[in-house]
């Protein structure tokens, strides 16, 4: 795929249900907390309009990595799937365990810091594997 | 313009810690104006006062540093020159850390972390670019 976008979006779109799933799954073992207390009330309809939220959301930040990744290609080291799984941890690293510590140190929220943190690691692994699979720049 | 770190590393310390105190005085406003209050009579409490000082200031430069390395490394790529550079990529970190936080907050109702973000989070990372733009240059 030479379109960096879609390939984001796809991506995004599958970190979207990584997301939806591991935060029923998280709350419902008791790890976190996750916002609004959605998780906690076992209402199929504020289910699916979190499942649609989440995935909306995936897909318009997928879009914009997407878009990122293909502009600081040549500076991320790695080779194809490698390099995709780079920037997943850098994302990973910049976006939610910074956000994390924050949240954490300075406002208590160990809950919430968690959440980003392990769903997080997760979403963008995946979101790294697939975009480094999908993209392949032109040259 | 100062302009003459080759080092990351050190421009982004510097950075982070101007960020940091900046941070921490936002934080005081914030709660004398009534902006954005989110520790009720912290104002009283000089131990508490001292830890958010220490933890804002710390945090920032733990962040600052790890964002200089990251700023000279992907430097040649980001759009603009010196001072401009550096808050495109101040912009661009804003945008990384704080906007997508905040989207996802504000799906799930918690405005308040969503006032917080804009309030505190965008004055930080625009000194914080603006710095890292004057200090760091390849």
């Amino acid at each position: 795929m030479k379109n960096s976008i879609l390939a984001g979006a796809i991506a995004g779109a599958i970190i979207g249900i990584v997301n939806f799933t591991l935060g029923i799954i998280l709350a419902y073992i008791g790890v976190t907390e996750p916002l609004g207390g959605v998780w906690e009330i076992w209402d199929p309809s504020l289910y699916i309009l979190a499942a649609l939220a989440l995935l909306s959301l995936s897909v318009i930040w997928g879009t914009f990595f997407g878009a990122i990744y293909a502009r600081f290609l040549d500076n991320i080291p790695g080779k194809g799937v490698m390099k995709g799984l780079i920037f997943g941890l850098l994302i990973w690293i910049v976006k939610d365990v910074a956000a994390g510590s924050y949240v954490a140190l300075i406002f208590m929220e160990i809950s919430i810091s968690i959440n980003l943190i392990i769903i997080g690691f997760s979403m963008w692994i995946v979101y790294g594997l697939i975009l480094g699979y999908l993209y392949t720049p032109s040259k | 313009m100062i302009k003459n770190m080759k080092s990351g590393f050190s421009a982004g310390i510097i950075a982070g810690f101007v960020g940091g105190v900046v941070a921490f005085i936002l934080i005081i406003i914030g709660n004398i104006t009534g902006i954005w209050v989110p520790f009720e009579g912290a104002l009283n409490d000089v131990v508490f006062l001292t830890n958010q000082a220490v933890t804002h200031i710390g945090l920032n430069t733990i962040w600052g540093t790890i964002f200089g390395l990251i700023y000279s490394r992907f430097y040649d790529l980001i759009p603009g020159k010196g001072i401009w550079k550096g808050l495109y990529f101040g912009l661009l970190l804003f945008l990384i850390i704080n906007i997508s936080q905040a989207s996802y907050l504000a799906a799930f109702g918690s405005f308040f972390w969503v006032i917080g973000n804009f309030y505190v989070a965008f004055p930080i990372r625009i000194i914080y670019g603006f710095v890292l733009g004057a200090l760091y240059e390849k």
